[in-house]
């Protein structure tokens, strides 16, 4: 009890301290004259909001989607689209491009998911690859070039807005907070132990009486939707959107991202993408050919502990009794 | 009067060109303990997963309680009251004993697409999943991970998961598989008891345990049904004793 006790309490710990730092960013940054911390947090902040996402499929679920940044492209999209036509209204944006990704999600899903192991990997990584070179292939949407959005989502109100650099940010923080709860809710809830058992043993769960498809084709539509959601908070953070943000080798980072704070830990996408973003700071600091540290450092911290760091947090407690 | 509740007929499944079910009968009625032996690559197992629905039938037919489910999937089958164990300890390691076992008594409580309410708040579902684990002698571990349980156990837990299903038929591959003598009169102890609540075709290799527990007996070699009767006759069955029995 003592050991569980002690693990649940590094892990409160290290949720107060991530989330303290998201909280408080803005007026630290404030403080110290650095407008340029409150994009940056917030930007650190949408990765987290696709992480946690991901999490779902790949931590929870075991489903090693690398073509995750779809939805992320989707959602960004989607905003620069209806701005391309003057259409700023945030509301109308957001349910277009929720719908949207779960529509897609829903027909990917249920090509994907028929599939296992690598061949799962290739075809989510194929599809999002077919949508990035699409995107690329639309000259009308600035092709890869990308598309300059010259008016943020617009909340119709005169309260809060996105051109605001402090709302914008608040906005973003609650929408990481609301996912992070929502997972939350979720793997403890009926459908979060089917998904769950899913990924430990499918054939179990067949035999027990779950149609195991249907139960991960719906996790894979949740988590498209949310990093939908993450895709439009992007494109009013950037005003730009382009085919990059789709790129291969971004899912690929919001992989790293799960597995460096932990798969199947509700914090680890967030710490995750933290330390992601501080290593990748730090290593490019020393060289311009930082990712050749970069890739083998993750190797690395991936075979000393296979769980992130969430495991660590696991290691420590143990070895303190 | 006899009331069957599985009914197989010229059932075929072959890998490659091997013939693992070969034109399979068998009957199995409301309340007995059928007892499904054999030698090793007999078909036993292959049998079952076709019953179950994991493997897909070649050919032939399979009524249960009535109705033709030759062509449902398995969670269908489950749910109309097939209940399965493994020989192979298929249990959920990551989950403990009450979740392993709450996981099956959910999927037989509606459906599970409820992305909020915690599963550990729902009475009902933690109420028979405790005492199924209750009456399998297992309460004390309801919150042992499922991986940290000693073999015996394991087997234990992966019959509870069986039970919790509240199957019509239980269907059981070797739940005595790997276990020491005292474990496994236990178990034997226990499936006697549950004669009269459920209907079981049990696979076992321990001969003791077979003719103490069935009430019919079924013999497979090769992928054939090469006998089927009540202990005595097989005893007896001359093609039996030399294929399987005589080698003892």
């Amino acid at each position: 009890m003592l050991k569980l006790n002690s693990l649940q309490n590094r892990r409160t710990a290290l949720a107060i301290l991530v989330v303290g730092a998201c909280a408080i960013a803005p007026i630290v940054a404030g403080v110290l004259d650095e407008p340029y911390y409150i994009n940056l947090f917030a930007r650190l902040m949408i990765w987290a909001i696709a992480a946690i996402s991901l999490n779902l499929i790949l931590g929870y679920g075991g489903m090693i989607s690398f073509g995750h940044s779809l939805y992320l492209g989707i959602g960004a999209y989607t905003v620069g689209i209806f701005a391309y036509y003057d259409i700023y209204n945030f509301y109308l944006q957001l349910t277009t491009a929720l719908a949207l990704g779960a529509l897609i999600a829903l027909v990917f899903g249920g090509i994907c998911l028929r599939t296992r192991g690598v061949y799962f990997i290739m075809i989510t990584m194929a599809l999002t690859q077919m949508v990035y070179f699409l995107s690329i292939s639309i000259e009308e949407y600035g092709s890869d070039d990308g598309l300059i959005i010259y008016v943020r989502s617009e909340l119709g109100t005169d309260l809060i807005s996105f051109d605001n650099p402090i709302h914008r940010y608040y906005l973003i923080f609650a929408a990481m907070i609301a996912c992070l709860y929502f997972s939350h809710r979720l793997i403890r809830s009926r459908f979060g132990y089917v998904i769950r058992g899913t990924r430990s043993n499918e054939t179990r769960m067949e035999v027990l009486g779950y149609p195991t498809f249907r139960y991960r084709l719906v996790c894979f539509i949740i988590a498209g939707v949310m990093c939908t959601l993450a895709g439009v908070l992007s494109a009013n953070v950037e005003k730009f959107v382009s085919p990059d943000i789709m790129h291969w080798t971004r899912s690929g980072e919001l992989i790293f991202m799960v597995v460096l704070g932990g798969m199947a830990s509700i914090m680890g996408p967030i710490t995750g993408a933290l330390v992601f973003w501080l290593l990748s700071e730090f290593f490019s600091r020393i060289t311009e050919h930082w990712h050749l540290i970069f890739g083998p450092f993750l190797i690395l911290v991936v075979l000393l502990s296979p769980r992130g760091i969430d495991g660590l947090l696991s290691i420590k407690s143990s070895s303190n009794d | 009067m006899t009331d069957t509740l599985l009914q197989i007929k010229n059932l075929n499944k072959s890998f490659g060109g091997v013939l693992a079910t070969d034109h399979v009968n068998l009957e199995i009625e409301r309340g007995e303990i059928h007892a499904l032996i054999g030698p090793n690559g007999a078909g036993k197992t292959t049998l079952i997963s076709q019953i179950s629905g994991i493997l897909r039938s070649d050919s032939g037919e399979i009524e249960f309680d009535g109705k033709p489910i030759t062509r449902l999937s398995a969670p269908a089958r489950s749910l109309m009251g097939i209940a399965r164990s493994f020989q192979i300890t298929s249990i959920l390691k990551e989950f403990t004993c009450q979740e392993n076992v709450a996981l099956a008594v959910q999927a037989h409580y509606g459906h599970s697409f409820n992305f909020w309410k915690p599963v550990a708040s729902e009475r009902n579902i933690q109420d028979r999943a405790l005492s199924v684990l209750e009456s399998i002698g297992m309460a004390d571990h309801a919150s042992t991970m499922a991986t940290d349980l000693a073999h015996g156990e394991q087997r234990q837990l992966e019959l509870a998961i069986a039970l919790a299903m509240d199957p019509k038929l239980l269907v059981l591959d070797e739940p005595l598989a790997g276990m020491g003598r005292p474990d496994s009169a236990k178990i034997i102890q226990f499936l006697k008891g549950l004669k009269t609540k459920f209907t079981i075709l049990v696979i076992e290799h321990d001969m003791d345990a077979v003719f103490t527990l069935a009430d019919r007996i079924s013999v497979m070699v090769y992928g054939r049904m090469i006998a089927s009767g009540v202990p005595d006759e097989i005893r007896r069955d001359e093609l039996v004793r030399s294929a399987y029995l005589g080698v003892e």
